[in-house]
């Protein structure tokens, strides 16, 4: 899985044609979500908008880079988001498996459940489990695509509707799937 | 009924633990920049340059980074509480991730000069999309480049030694010009209801319902108005 935090190397992202998994996980890391602080600082003005005050065990809302930024020096503990919660995914599982629609999951989930199981274990129940649930979803949400593009015809040259498809999902899918469409679009303009 | 009156609370229920799609804010310059950037990386054309934006945004950082240093420089000579070297350090990490997005928003651009140089060149509607600084780059890479060949392309056979041309003839025009494929597909993220729209003219009677968070996979000559109305991100 995707885990790396930060700005990505700049190297891996100059060359390539398109956007790359680091760089969707960089973007990720602007989701907020709540956190508890153990120490007290008065507001953080940042360019990207105006954190805290922080004060001991009042909860409030960072974004991503920053709770693992602090998780990481020891100054906070995560607060799980709702939906990263056993029962929750496992309803998720079971609606995936259900349903040929996809799930509204949250844009990021993959990266942000990546992040917080790896830099946040302790603030979660069971966070291998809860890491096994992703990633089901995730195989069970992928297998679906793979299905719908094997059902692909010249009418997917129209445009093809993949709503709640996941920022990492869309990168992953990518390079097949438009790679598939370029071809098959020069394939039937060649035709006529 | 009962059962199905059931399964749509439970759907709602799931909805509502689900939450948001996502949770960021979308009208700072940051992410407006963020934006800007992820647009270019997935455009096979150049977009506009997004000059006012930059320009504050290039402000900013530059304000934060002289904080930074003398912050830095203090620590450095005399005390500093705890809550300022945290602050610092808050700072100067978030530094980071608005100069990789300025950085990677420039490089994204200048390679597809790169690679559509004498393109760009010769299309009014484009260099005009192009910075000062970017048209000037432009025009250089475009003669080095042909300098370049230039000293291969002069032991062509006669009639074929145009980088440019397939075969050189008086007044003809230039047929290898590497051109942006506008028919590549993309991914876009729809941000307004459209209701039925019409994308493409060369099948009127197709239309398709775009909704707000709609994600539709298409090709990129179909969405490009679209794009430039700011009614879809590409992603």
């Amino acid at each position: 899985g995707v885990s790396r935090a930060g700005p990505p190397a700049m190297a891996g992202s100059v060359s390539s044609e398109s956007i790359s998994h680091q760089e969707v996980h960089f973007l990720a890391e602007d989701e907020h979500l709540d956190i508890v602080p153990n120490f007290s600082l008065q507001g953080l003005h940042l360019l990207g908008g105006t954190y805290g005050p922080f004060r001991p065990q009042m909860r409030t809302s960072v974004p991503l880079w920053l709770a693992m930024l602090l998780k990481k020096q020891g100054k906070c503990s995560v607060v799980p988001p709702r939906w990263l919660d056993a029962a929750t995914l496992r309803s998720v599982i079971e609606a995936e498996r259900a349903e040929d629609v996809f799930q509204g999951l949250p844009h990021h989930y993959i990266e942000i459940a990546t992040d917080l199981c790896k830099h946040a274990r302790e603030d979660l129940e069971d966070w291998n489990e809860l890491y096994d649930l992703v990633d089901t979803i995730r195989s069970v949400r992928h297998n679906k695509i793979q299905a719908g593009l094997r059902g692909l015809d010249e009418n997917a040259l129209k445009g093809v509707k993949l709503n709640n498809l996941s920022a990492m999902e869309v990168s992953v899918i990518r390079p097949f799937m438009c790679n598939a469409l370029d071809s098959f679009l020069e394939g039937t303009a060649g035709a006529e | 009924l009962g059962t199905r009156a059931f399964q749509m609370d439970e759907e709602e229920d799931l909805a509502s633990q689900l939450g948001p799609r996502t949770s960021q804010v979308h009208d700072t310059d940051v992410s407006k920049l963020k934006r800007a950037f992820v647009n270019e990386k997935c455009a096979p054309e150049i977009l506009p340059f997004e000059f006012d934006l930059v320009q504050r945004v290039v402000a900013a950082v530059d304000s934060r980074e002289s904080v930074v240093a003398s912050a830095r420089a203090s620590a450095s000579t005399g005390p500093s509480s705890a809550a300022d070297d945290l602050q610092t350090h808050v700072f100067q990490s978030e530094l980071n991730r608005v100069r990789f997005l300025l950085r990677a928003y420039y490089r994204t651009r200048l390679f597809k000069i790169e690679n559509h140089a004498v393109w760009t060149l010769k299309e009014p509607a484009v260099l005009a999309r192009l910075s000062t600084l970017e048209k000037e780059y432009a025009t250089n890479y475009a003669n080095v480049v042909e300098e370049h060949f230039g000293s291969v392309l002069g032991q062509m056979p006669e009639g074929y030694g145009s980088m440019l041309q397939q075969i050189e003839e008086q007044d003809a025009a230039w047929d290898m010009v590497p051109e942006p494929n506008l028919d590549k597909h993309v991914f876009c993220l729809v941000k307004q209801d459209r209701g039925d729209v019409m994308l493409d003219p060369d099948d009127p009677e197709n239309t398709m319902d775009l909704e707000r968070n709609d994600i539709i996979m298409i090709r990129y000559r179909l969405i490009k108005t679209l794009l430039e109305e700011n009614a879809v991100d590409l992603m």
